[in-house]
């Protein structure tokens, strides 16, 4: 087995997903936990908000973090027993995806117990965020691949640059040798062929 | 009406400059598909977000402390995922560990023998018990306590290909060197051992330490 050298955590931080589950990895088997440790928590620490966002737009506040927690340690685990399919950072966002539908799909033990409770009027805080069901929030989610996946590769990338990267339109002109007009011309067919996927009646107002 | 794509740009300005904006701001400020734009972009945008850069201080008041020390319970121990697994299950259930205990022992029939049924449970979270070792019974019955079926739990025991989980002699019998505080206290009050000694195997032995079908 070639020799383990542990590292900075500088030089952890520079490390990729993937290279620094391999890091991890490397660190257990040379039973040199401290440094997995350490790995781990540059890992974990790395992803846990923005999976907590995603999570706290369609899942009630009581359950956020579970849920997260959840997603995290599915991902990893996946990682880590050889089951996860290309890049982590994919695969934990497909995770997280499932694990929300998953959520609205199971009912809950406390959900049942709060049915019917005392708060009559608004309905239960279970049901307050809007959207929140599976069908709902596989809609939303399938709406951005689906017509991402409409797109050339080249229009992808417009998008991908524009919208993802909140580059300006002059820049992402200029990085794929486009005009402005032109690039403001496949963000603007992205966002309608979107309002029209999520069930837009032809409202324009934005 | 605020316009979606100043909303969306405003929230990837406030997230990079290191803000930490939560998206149910922004979002409450739409409505209608507008709103389910919004939030398919901003979804979308954390989806490809890159990792955070690590920070001690926050990283020690985080809920990820918790979840890298399972992890790493996982990782290195003898129980595959279950140092991860049954406490978000227990969670899930809003059982404190005692609780799961004491039907644990009930489900088992091991009435008076809360203390070492809590002790083996205890090695179960910690990973400090060989996942083979545990019988299909105990499974069951932390099946009906938990809501997740038995054949779940064997599973998630396996998992983590690399831990010690995958076998080796260490994995046959593990005992448990270091009961939490709850347990050692309790232990030290009644003078009991925190499992038999060799030995002295009794039947809860073998629940959790003869293989999947001892006690059935």
């Amino acid at each position: 087995m070639p020799a383990f050298e542990p590292e900075s955590d500088d030089e952890l931080q520079r490390r990729g997903d993937d290279a620094l589950i391999s890091y991890i990895a490397r660190a257990r088997d040379h039973g040199d936990l401290e440094a997995a440790g350490r790995g781990l928590a540059i890992l974990v620490f790395g992803h846990w908000r923005n999976v907590e966002r995603r999570v706290r737009m369609k899942v009630p506040a009581a359950h956020v973090e579970d849920v997260t927690g959840e997603i995290i340690v599915s991902a990893i685990q996946s990682a880590f027993g050889g089951a996860s399919v290309g890049e982590f950072v994919k695969w934990l966002a497909r995770i997280t995806q499932r694990r929300i539908a998953d959520f609205h799909r199971k009912p809950r033990v406390d959900e049942v117990a709060l049915t019917g409770g005392e708060d009559d009027e608004g309905g239960t805080p279970e049901r307050q965020l809007e959207g929140a069901s599976e069908e709902g929030y596989v809609e939303l989610r399938d709406a951005i691949e689906r017509v991402l996946d409409r797109l050339s590769a080249r229009d992808q990338q417009v998008v991908e640059l524009r919208i993802f990267e909140d580059l300006l339109s002059a820049e992402v002109a200029e990085r794929l040798g486009l005009t402005v007009a032109n690039v403001d011309k496949i963000v603007s067919r992205f966002r309608r062929a979107l309002r029209s996927a999520l069930g837009d009646d032809g409202d324009t107002s934005s | 009406m605020a316009d979606v794509q100043r909303l969306f740009s405003d929230f990837i300005a406030a997230d990079r400059s290191g803000g930490d904006p939560e998206p149910l701001g922004y979002l409450e400020r739409v409505k209608g598909t507008d709103r389910a734009e919004l939030e398919a972009l901003i979804d979308a945008y954390l989806a490809r977000a890159p990792r955070r850069a690590f920070d001690e201080a926050t990283f020690a008041a985080s809920p990820s402390r918790t979840l890298r020390d399972e992890l790493m319970h996982s990782l290195t121990g003898l129980a595959g995922a279950w140092p991860t697994l049954l406490p978000q299950l227990r969670h899930r259930a809003e059982l404190k560990r005692s609780e799961v205990v004491e039907r644990l022992a009930a489900e088992l029939d091991a009435h008076g023998q809360e203390q070492k049924v809590g002790s083996y449970y205890h090695a179960m979270e910690q990973g400090l018990l060989a996942a083979a070792g545990v019988s299909d019974r105990v499974l069951k019955a932390l099946s009906a306590i938990l809501g997740e079926s038995a054949e779940a739990l064997r599973r998630a025991g396996r998992a983590l290909a690399g831990g010690r989980s995958a076998g080796g002699p260490e994995a046959v019998f593990a005992r448990v060197a270091q009961p939490d505080d709850q347990f050692a206290a309790e232990e030290l009050a009644q003078g009991s051992p925190t499992m038999t000694e060799a030995g002295e195997r009794d039947f809860i032995d073998e629940l959790f330490t003869g293989g999947s079908d001892s006690g059935s």
